[in-house]
């Protein structure tokens, strides 16, 4: 029987997540509010990985008519993205603990 | 005026690009990957070249994570059909049917004798069975190699994406 896997998240996916809080985020919008900690040229490689993994989910943004180019695409962290999210944190803070503290 | 006339020439930009990706890439991963990298170059209207070169760059990364992404999907739906052996089996015919016709108009041009060349040929190679349990093993072995590199690609830690980041 195949046990569930336990998901993964990287310090780029987690710094996401917490960029994107609760709305709908552009990808260029998430790295210009990193100040340079997510680099431009992996932003839509991370996000496509996190969608993937169920972390974010995606849409193609609503074009007025007759506009030109190619639709831009908006972010949103999803119910599970955030509960792992949540639970890396804390995992995060307990393993930070010095021995002394833990007691 | 200008400035409207530059958001035009901009919102042209990696239409080859598009163009060429679209018929490149599944749909997914263009939506996913590309489309939204050209869109932000396409809305690059200031910033200079330093900016522009960026957006190119990261069209150039999408496509190439949206190729590895198509390749490990490829090489997945390979190995689960079977085909490398399908594939392997053909090759082989098709080499042995070559070979064979090469023998014959050589044979026929009456150039080599063909008793002699085949029984010295013969003679120098190794046992069939050997030959047959050889062939089994290659046959084996690049098939774990190809399962190997799929389930590599397909994992979270995808090469390209180690790179970038």
């Amino acid at each position: 029987m195949d046990e569930p896997k336990t998901p993964s998240m990287s310090a780029t996916e987690a710094l996401l997540l917490d960029l994107m809080g609760d709305g709908e985020r552009f990808g260029l919008e998430l790295v210009a509010t990193s100040g340079g900690r997510v680099k431009r040229g992996s932003v839509y490689v991370t996000l496509t990985r996190m969608e993937a993994k169920g972390f974010v989910e995606s849409r193609q943004e609503e074009r007025a008519p007759g506009a030109i180019g190619l639709p831009r695409r908006l972010y949103k962290s999803t119910a599970y993205g955030a509960t792992v999210r949540q639970a890396y944190q804390s995992l995060q803070q307990a393993i930070s603990l010095r021995p002394a503290e833990a007691r | 005026m200008r400035t409207r006339g530059n958001r035009e020439a901009a919102a042209h930009r990696g239409r080859w690009m598009a163009a060429a990706a679209r018929r490149m890439f599944s749909p997914e991963s263009f939506a996913l990957l590309v489309e939204p990298a050209i869109a932000d170059l396409q809305l690059e209207t200031g910033g200079g070249l330093t900016a522009r070169i960026d957006a190119y760059r990261t069209v150039w990364i999408g496509m190439a994570a949206a190729c590895d992404t198509g390749i490990a999907c490829r090489a997945r739906t390979f190995v689960r059909d079977n085909e490398l052996v399908t594939l392997t089996g053909l090759v082989l015919l098709h080499a042995a049917h070559s070979l064979w016709m090469v023998v014959l108009l050589l044979g026929l041009d009456g150039r080599v004798h063909l008793g002699r060349v085949i029984s010295a040929r013969v003679a120098e190679m190794p046992a069939p069975g050997f030959l047959a349990a050889a062939s089994v093993l290659a046959l084996y072995g690049g098939r774990v190699l190809v399962r190997r590199l799929s389930k590599r690609a397909s994992s979270t830690a995808c090469s390209i994406v180690r790179v970038v980041e």
